[in-house]
Protein backbone atom coordinates (compact mmCIF):
# COMPACT_ATOMS: atom_id res chain seq x y z
CA UNK A 1 0.00 0.00 0.00
CA UNK A 2 1.52 3.37 -0.55
CA UNK A 3 1.67 6.53 0.84
CA UNK A 4 -1.06 8.29 -1.18
CA UNK A 5 -3.43 5.59 -1.57
CA UNK A 6 -4.08 6.44 3.09
CA UNK A 7 -6.43 9.03 3.46
CA UNK A 8 -5.24 11.67 6.07
CA UNK A 9 -8.37 12.24 8.15
CA UNK A 10 -9.39 9.05 8.60
CA UNK A 11 -6.72 6.90 7.93
CA UNK A 12 -8.67 4.47 5.82
CA UNK A 13 -7.27 2.98 2.68
CA UNK A 14 -7.64 5.04 -0.53
CA UNK A 15 -8.80 3.04 -3.71
CA UNK A 16 -6.15 0.80 -3.50
CA UNK A 17 -6.96 -2.81 -2.16
CA UNK A 18 -4.62 -5.09 -0.07
CA UNK A 19 -4.16 -8.83 0.20
CA UNK A 20 -5.96 -11.05 -2.45
CA UNK A 21 -4.13 -10.32 -5.70
CA UNK A 22 -6.50 -12.49 -7.80
CA UNK A 23 -8.12 -10.54 -10.06
CA UNK A 24 -9.51 -10.74 -13.47
CA UNK A 25 -12.36 -8.68 -15.56
CA UNK A 26 -16.24 -8.72 -14.35
CA UNK A 27 -17.54 -9.54 -17.87
CA UNK A 28 -20.71 -9.25 -16.88
CA UNK A 29 -20.37 -5.85 -15.84
CA UNK A 30 -18.87 -4.58 -19.19
CA UNK A 31 -21.58 -6.70 -21.07
CA UNK A 32 -23.97 -4.92 -19.12
CA UNK A 33 -22.09 -1.65 -19.26
CA UNK A 34 -22.42 -1.71 -22.89
CA UNK A 35 -25.82 -3.15 -23.02
CA UNK A 36 -26.84 -0.05 -21.07
CA UNK A 37 -25.00 2.22 -23.19
CA UNK A 38 -26.99 1.06 -26.27
CA UNK A 39 -30.23 0.96 -24.23
CA UNK A 40 -31.72 4.14 -24.58
CA UNK A 41 -31.82 4.01 -28.16
CA UNK A 42 -33.51 0.99 -29.13
CA UNK A 43 -36.68 1.97 -29.00
CA UNK A 44 -40.41 2.65 -27.30
CA UNK A 45 -41.28 -0.37 -24.60
CA UNK A 46 -44.89 0.17 -24.36
CA UNK A 47 -47.82 1.17 -26.75
CA UNK A 48 -51.29 2.29 -25.84
CA UNK A 49 -53.59 3.20 -29.12
CA UNK A 50 -57.66 4.04 -28.70
CA UNK A 51 -59.39 3.46 -31.48
CA UNK A 52 -57.67 4.40 -34.80
CA UNK A 53 -55.24 7.04 -33.71
CA UNK A 54 -57.65 8.63 -31.50
CA UNK A 55 -55.02 8.84 -28.68
CA UNK A 56 -51.61 7.18 -29.47
CA UNK A 57 -48.66 6.76 -26.43
CA UNK A 58 -45.39 5.21 -26.94
CA UNK A 59 -43.37 5.19 -23.99
CA UNK A 60 -39.73 4.17 -22.72
CA UNK A 61 -37.99 6.03 -19.65
CA UNK A 62 -36.10 7.70 -22.28
CA UNK A 63 -38.76 9.09 -24.65
CA UNK A 64 -42.28 9.38 -24.46
CA UNK A 65 -44.50 10.20 -27.92
CA UNK A 66 -48.13 11.35 -27.76
CA UNK A 67 -50.10 12.16 -31.05
CA UNK A 68 -53.72 13.11 -30.20
CA UNK A 69 -55.71 12.38 -33.50
CA UNK A 70 -52.65 12.82 -35.63
CA UNK A 71 -51.07 16.08 -33.89
CA UNK A 72 -48.05 15.45 -31.48
CA UNK A 73 -48.43 16.87 -28.07
CA UNK A 74 -44.97 17.68 -27.29
CA UNK A 75 -44.20 18.05 -23.37
CA UNK A 76 -40.15 20.17 -22.88
CA UNK A 77 -40.25 18.81 -19.41
CA UNK A 78 -40.88 15.07 -20.14
CA UNK A 79 -38.77 15.49 -23.20
CA UNK A 80 -36.11 16.78 -20.69
CA UNK A 81 -36.48 14.64 -18.23
CA UNK A 82 -36.37 11.61 -20.74
CA UNK A 83 -33.38 13.14 -21.61
CA UNK A 84 -31.63 13.08 -18.41
CA UNK A 85 -32.43 9.58 -18.18
CA UNK A 86 -30.57 9.26 -21.46
CA UNK A 87 -27.71 10.59 -20.11
CA UNK A 88 -27.42 8.58 -16.71
CA UNK A 89 -27.89 5.50 -18.28
CA UNK A 90 -25.38 5.97 -20.73
CA UNK A 91 -23.40 7.83 -17.93
CA UNK A 92 -23.42 4.91 -15.74
CA UNK A 93 -22.89 1.94 -18.28
CA UNK A 94 -19.93 3.99 -19.02
CA UNK A 95 -18.88 3.93 -15.15
CA UNK A 96 -19.84 -0.01 -15.16
CA UNK A 97 -17.53 -0.83 -17.68
CA UNK A 98 -14.50 1.12 -16.45
CA UNK A 99 -15.31 -0.31 -12.98
CA UNK A 100 -15.30 -4.26 -14.64
CA UNK A 101 -12.02 -3.57 -16.28
CA UNK A 102 -10.67 -1.88 -12.58
CA UNK A 103 -11.44 -5.35 -11.51
CA UNK A 104 -8.89 -6.93 -13.20
CA UNK A 105 -6.27 -4.04 -11.49
CA UNK A 106 -5.55 -5.28 -7.76
CA UNK A 107 -4.19 -1.77 -6.58
CA UNK A 108 -8.10 -0.76 -7.94
CA UNK A 109 -10.14 -3.00 -6.47
CA UNK A 110 -12.03 -0.46 -4.28
CA UNK A 111 -12.52 2.16 -6.94
CA UNK A 112 -13.81 -0.93 -8.92
CA UNK A 113 -16.49 -1.96 -6.59
CA UNK A 114 -17.53 1.44 -5.95
CA UNK A 115 -18.15 2.28 -9.49
CA UNK A 116 -19.78 -1.42 -9.86
CA UNK A 117 -22.26 -1.26 -7.34
CA UNK A 118 -23.05 1.94 -8.78
CA UNK A 119 -23.52 1.24 -11.79
CA UNK A 120 -25.13 -2.04 -11.75
CA UNK A 121 -28.94 -1.09 -10.04
CA UNK A 122 -29.55 2.17 -12.22
CA UNK A 123 -30.67 -0.62 -14.82
CA UNK A 124 -32.64 -2.75 -12.72
CA UNK A 125 -34.09 0.64 -11.32
CA UNK A 126 -35.06 2.18 -14.33
CA UNK A 127 -36.66 -1.15 -15.26
CA UNK A 128 -38.89 -1.23 -11.87
CA UNK A 129 -40.02 2.28 -12.25
CA UNK A 130 -41.02 2.10 -15.63
CA UNK A 131 -43.67 -1.08 -15.14
CA UNK A 132 -44.33 0.63 -12.20
CA UNK A 133 -45.04 3.49 -14.03
CA UNK A 134 -46.99 1.59 -17.07
CA UNK A 135 -48.96 0.08 -14.38
CA UNK A 136 -50.25 3.30 -12.50
CA UNK A 137 -51.31 4.81 -15.82
CA UNK A 138 -53.55 1.82 -16.63
CA UNK A 139 -55.13 1.93 -13.51
CA UNK A 140 -55.83 5.75 -13.94
CA UNK A 141 -57.03 4.62 -17.50
CA UNK A 142 -59.41 2.29 -16.21
CA UNK A 143 -60.45 3.70 -13.90
CA UNK A 144 -61.30 7.17 -15.58
CA UNK A 145 -63.33 4.77 -18.28
CA UNK A 146 -65.27 2.90 -15.40
CA UNK A 147 -66.05 6.49 -14.18
CA UNK A 148 -67.65 7.41 -17.81
CA UNK A 149 -69.77 3.71 -17.72
CA UNK A 150 -67.96 1.50 -20.10
CA UNK A 151 -67.90 -1.68 -19.50
CA UNK A 152 -64.43 -4.16 -20.48
CA UNK A 153 -61.16 -5.33 -19.06
CA UNK A 154 -58.98 -2.49 -19.62
CA UNK A 155 -55.50 -3.75 -21.32
CA UNK A 156 -53.16 -2.70 -18.50
CA UNK A 157 -49.96 -4.27 -19.87
CA UNK A 158 -50.47 -6.20 -23.04
CA UNK A 159 -54.03 -6.71 -24.48
CA UNK A 160 -56.84 -5.87 -26.69
CA UNK A 161 -60.12 -4.35 -25.21
CA UNK A 162 -62.70 -2.77 -26.86
CA UNK A 163 -64.07 -0.36 -24.03
CA UNK A 164 -68.19 -0.72 -24.78
CA UNK A 165 -71.00 1.84 -23.39
CA UNK A 166 -74.20 1.88 -23.81
CA UNK A 167 -75.89 5.55 -23.97
CA UNK A 168 -78.86 6.86 -25.28
CA UNK A 169 -79.88 3.81 -26.96
CA UNK A 170 -76.90 3.26 -29.16
CA UNK A 171 -73.75 1.48 -28.41
CA UNK A 172 -70.29 3.24 -28.46
CA UNK A 173 -67.17 0.58 -28.70
CA UNK A 174 -63.82 2.18 -27.92
CA UNK A 175 -60.87 -0.33 -28.98
CA UNK A 176 -57.77 0.14 -26.56
CA UNK A 177 -54.50 -1.62 -27.48
CA UNK A 178 -51.71 -1.91 -25.42
CA UNK A 179 -48.45 -3.61 -26.16
CA UNK A 180 -45.29 -4.57 -24.27
CA UNK A 181 -42.33 -4.33 -27.02
CA UNK A 182 -39.50 -6.69 -27.42
CA UNK A 183 -37.30 -4.55 -26.38
CA UNK A 184 -38.57 -4.43 -22.56
CA UNK A 185 -37.04 -7.69 -22.57
CA UNK A 186 -33.28 -6.32 -24.19
CA UNK A 187 -33.89 -3.99 -21.04
CA UNK A 188 -34.95 -7.01 -18.90
CA UNK A 189 -31.91 -8.58 -19.76
CA UNK A 190 -29.70 -5.33 -19.20
CA UNK A 191 -31.14 -5.07 -15.95
CA UNK A 192 -29.89 -8.93 -14.75
CA UNK A 193 -27.03 -8.28 -16.40
CA UNK A 194 -26.02 -5.54 -14.18
CA UNK A 195 -27.71 -7.41 -10.88
CA UNK A 196 -25.07 -10.40 -12.41
CA UNK A 197 -22.21 -8.11 -12.35
CA UNK A 198 -22.68 -6.61 -8.70
CA UNK A 199 -22.75 -10.46 -7.67
CA UNK A 200 -19.85 -11.30 -9.95
CA UNK A 201 -17.54 -8.92 -8.40
CA UNK A 202 -18.49 -10.10 -5.13
CA UNK A 203 -17.51 -13.75 -5.65
CA UNK B 1 -10.60 12.07 -2.99
CA UNK B 2 -11.62 8.63 -0.86
CA UNK B 3 -13.71 6.14 -0.64
CA UNK B 4 -16.82 7.87 0.90
CA UNK B 5 -16.29 10.93 -0.96
CA UNK B 6 -16.84 8.85 -4.09
CA UNK B 7 -19.84 7.27 -3.39
CA UNK B 8 -21.39 10.67 -2.33
CA UNK B 9 -20.52 12.01 -5.80
CA UNK B 10 -21.70 8.55 -7.41
CA UNK B 11 -25.05 8.76 -5.73
CA UNK B 12 -25.71 12.20 -6.34
CA UNK B 13 -24.90 12.43 -9.76
CA UNK B 14 -28.49 10.92 -10.78
CA UNK B 15 -30.26 13.54 -8.59
CA UNK B 16 -28.11 16.51 -9.80
CA UNK B 17 -28.68 15.72 -13.60
CA UNK B 18 -32.23 15.25 -12.71
CA UNK B 19 -32.67 18.48 -10.95
CA UNK B 20 -31.44 19.89 -13.73
CA UNK B 21 -33.24 18.50 -16.11
CA UNK B 22 -36.57 19.97 -14.19
CA UNK B 23 -34.80 23.18 -13.84
CA UNK B 24 -34.21 23.79 -17.57
CA UNK B 25 -37.39 23.47 -19.52
CA UNK B 26 -38.97 25.77 -16.82
CA UNK B 27 -36.08 28.37 -17.09
CA UNK B 28 -36.56 28.46 -20.84
CA UNK B 29 -40.68 28.89 -20.50
CA UNK B 30 -39.82 31.82 -17.81
CA UNK B 31 -40.46 29.31 -14.80
CA UNK B 32 -44.15 28.51 -16.28
CA UNK B 33 -44.93 24.81 -14.86
CA UNK B 34 -47.96 24.92 -17.56
CA UNK B 35 -45.95 25.81 -20.50
CA UNK B 36 -42.83 23.51 -19.59
CA UNK B 37 -45.40 20.59 -19.36
CA UNK B 38 -47.32 21.24 -22.13
CA UNK B 39 -45.27 23.19 -24.81
CA UNK B 40 -45.36 26.69 -25.78
CA UNK B 41 -49.44 27.39 -25.62
CA UNK B 42 -50.61 25.11 -23.54
CA UNK B 43 -54.19 26.12 -23.37
CA UNK B 44 -54.66 25.57 -27.24
CA UNK B 45 -53.16 22.17 -26.98
CA UNK B 46 -55.69 21.30 -23.12
CA UNK B 47 -58.35 22.91 -25.58
CA UNK B 48 -57.97 20.55 -28.19
CA UNK B 49 -57.34 17.28 -26.50
CA UNK B 50 -59.85 17.73 -24.29
CA UNK B 51 -62.51 18.42 -27.03
CA UNK B 52 -61.35 15.68 -29.00
CA UNK B 53 -61.02 13.34 -25.81
CA UNK B 54 -64.54 13.90 -24.91
CA UNK B 55 -66.06 13.56 -28.59
CA UNK B 56 -63.87 10.39 -28.01
CA UNK B 57 -67.02 9.41 -25.82
CA UNK B 58 -69.56 9.77 -28.50
CA UNK B 59 -72.07 11.23 -25.79
CA UNK B 60 -71.65 14.53 -27.73
CA UNK B 61 -73.30 12.94 -30.72
CA UNK B 62 -76.75 11.82 -30.74
CA UNK B 63 -78.64 10.55 -33.90
CA UNK B 64 -81.52 11.73 -34.09
CA UNK B 65 -82.78 10.46 -37.86
CA UNK B 66 -81.93 9.58 -41.32
CA UNK B 67 -82.24 9.60 -45.03
CA UNK B 68 -81.16 7.79 -48.17
CA UNK B 69 -80.25 10.39 -51.10
CA UNK B 70 -82.17 10.65 -54.00
CA UNK B 71 -79.46 9.06 -56.21
CA UNK B 72 -79.74 6.14 -53.41
CA UNK B 73 -75.96 6.16 -52.87
CA UNK B 74 -75.36 8.25 -49.95
CA UNK B 75 -76.71 7.80 -46.29
CA UNK B 76 -77.70 11.31 -44.69
CA UNK B 77 -77.67 10.79 -40.55
CA UNK B 78 -79.39 14.02 -38.76
CA UNK B 79 -77.82 14.54 -35.39
CA UNK B 80 -77.89 16.54 -32.10
CA UNK B 81 -74.08 17.74 -31.68
CA UNK B 82 -73.46 19.09 -27.58
CA UNK B 83 -71.64 21.65 -27.00
CA UNK B 84 -69.90 21.53 -23.54
CA UNK B 85 -68.36 24.45 -23.56
CA UNK B 86 -69.11 28.03 -22.40
CA UNK B 87 -68.39 29.43 -25.83
CA UNK B 88 -69.72 28.87 -29.35
CA UNK B 89 -68.20 26.60 -31.42
CA UNK B 90 -68.23 25.91 -35.12
CA UNK B 91 -67.80 22.34 -36.02
CA UNK B 92 -65.74 22.06 -39.16
CA UNK B 93 -64.62 18.64 -39.40
CA UNK B 94 -66.81 15.61 -37.78
CA UNK B 95 -67.31 11.94 -38.73
CA UNK B 96 -67.24 8.84 -37.33
CA UNK B 97 -67.12 5.11 -39.05
CA UNK B 98 -69.99 2.81 -38.39
CA UNK B 99 -71.21 -0.51 -39.60
CA UNK B 100 -73.77 -0.64 -41.71
CA UNK B 101 -75.12 -4.17 -42.74
CA UNK B 102 -71.47 -5.52 -41.34
CA UNK B 103 -69.91 -2.92 -43.76
CA UNK B 104 -68.21 0.10 -42.36
CA UNK B 105 -69.32 3.33 -43.66
CA UNK B 106 -67.46 6.94 -43.30
CA UNK B 107 -69.78 9.58 -42.63
CA UNK B 108 -68.67 13.02 -42.88
CA UNK B 109 -70.07 16.27 -42.12
CA UNK B 110 -71.70 17.95 -45.05
CA UNK B 111 -71.38 21.33 -43.80
CA UNK B 112 -69.94 23.63 -40.85
CA UNK B 113 -72.30 23.58 -38.33
CA UNK B 114 -72.46 26.03 -35.08
CA UNK B 115 -73.27 25.00 -31.90
CA UNK B 116 -74.52 27.52 -29.31
CA UNK B 117 -72.00 27.65 -26.13
CA UNK B 118 -73.17 25.09 -23.49
CA UNK B 119 -76.05 24.11 -26.10
CA UNK B 120 -77.23 21.54 -29.17
CA UNK B 121 -77.41 21.96 -32.89
CA UNK B 122 -78.28 20.10 -35.70
CA UNK B 123 -75.27 18.35 -37.75
CA UNK B 124 -76.03 16.46 -41.02
CA UNK B 125 -73.31 13.64 -42.06
CA UNK B 126 -73.06 11.57 -44.97
CA UNK B 127 -71.73 8.33 -46.15
CA UNK B 128 -71.89 6.32 -49.33
CA UNK B 129 -73.34 3.60 -48.94
CA UNK B 130 -74.01 0.11 -51.07
CA UNK B 131 -77.11 -1.77 -51.57
CA UNK B 132 -76.70 -4.22 -49.09
CA UNK B 133 -76.30 -1.01 -46.66
CA UNK B 134 -79.12 0.27 -47.67
CA UNK B 135 -81.41 -2.87 -47.60
CA UNK B 136 -79.81 -3.11 -43.82
CA UNK B 137 -80.99 0.14 -43.19
CA UNK B 138 -83.89 -0.64 -44.59
CA UNK B 139 -84.90 -4.07 -43.25
CA UNK B 140 -87.83 -2.99 -40.59
CA UNK B 141 -87.08 -3.83 -36.76
CA UNK B 142 -83.81 -2.96 -35.99
CA UNK B 143 -83.96 0.23 -37.16
CA UNK B 144 -87.38 1.47 -35.92
CA UNK B 145 -87.50 2.23 -32.11
CA UNK B 146 -90.12 4.98 -31.27
CA UNK B 147 -88.95 8.17 -32.50
CA UNK B 148 -85.28 7.54 -32.93
CA UNK B 149 -85.06 5.44 -35.97
CA UNK B 150 -81.48 4.89 -35.59
CA UNK B 151 -81.13 4.52 -31.94
CA UNK B 152 -81.31 0.21 -32.10
CA UNK B 153 -78.91 0.27 -35.06
CA UNK B 154 -75.65 -0.43 -33.14
CA UNK B 155 -73.40 2.51 -34.18
CA UNK B 156 -70.01 0.20 -33.78
CA UNK B 157 -67.47 3.27 -33.41
CA UNK B 158 -64.40 1.21 -33.29
CA UNK B 159 -63.37 3.40 -35.93
CA UNK B 160 -63.67 6.14 -34.63
CA UNK B 161 -60.55 8.29 -36.05
CA UNK B 162 -62.18 11.70 -36.94
CA UNK B 163 -63.87 13.71 -35.21
CA UNK B 164 -63.56 17.77 -34.65
CA UNK B 165 -61.92 20.31 -36.21
CA UNK B 166 -64.27 22.03 -33.47
CA UNK B 167 -62.95 25.99 -33.35
CA UNK B 168 -63.94 28.40 -30.49
CA UNK B 169 -65.62 30.74 -32.86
Amino acid sequence: MTEENINPVSGETGFSDEGDNTSGFNYPGIVAGVLMIILPFTGKWWQLTFGEGALYIAASPFSLSVFSFGEEIVSPLITSLTMALTVITVLFGIILIVGSVFANMPDKRVLSRIFINSGSLKAVFIVVVFFIAVFTAGVIFSQYFSLYGFSGSFPILSGYSAMAMNSGGFSVIIPVTSELSPVLLFAVIVAVMGLVSRFYGRR
Amino acid sequence: MNEKNLKIILAALPVVIIIVAVIIPLYTTGWDAGKALYGTDPDAVIESFEMKGQDMSGGYFTPQDYDISDDGGSLLLTGIMKNPYSEDIKITKLGYSIIIGGEPAQLTLTADAVIPASGTGEVVLSAPVSDKQIGALASGEKVTYGDSPLSEMALDMSGIKVVSGGQIK
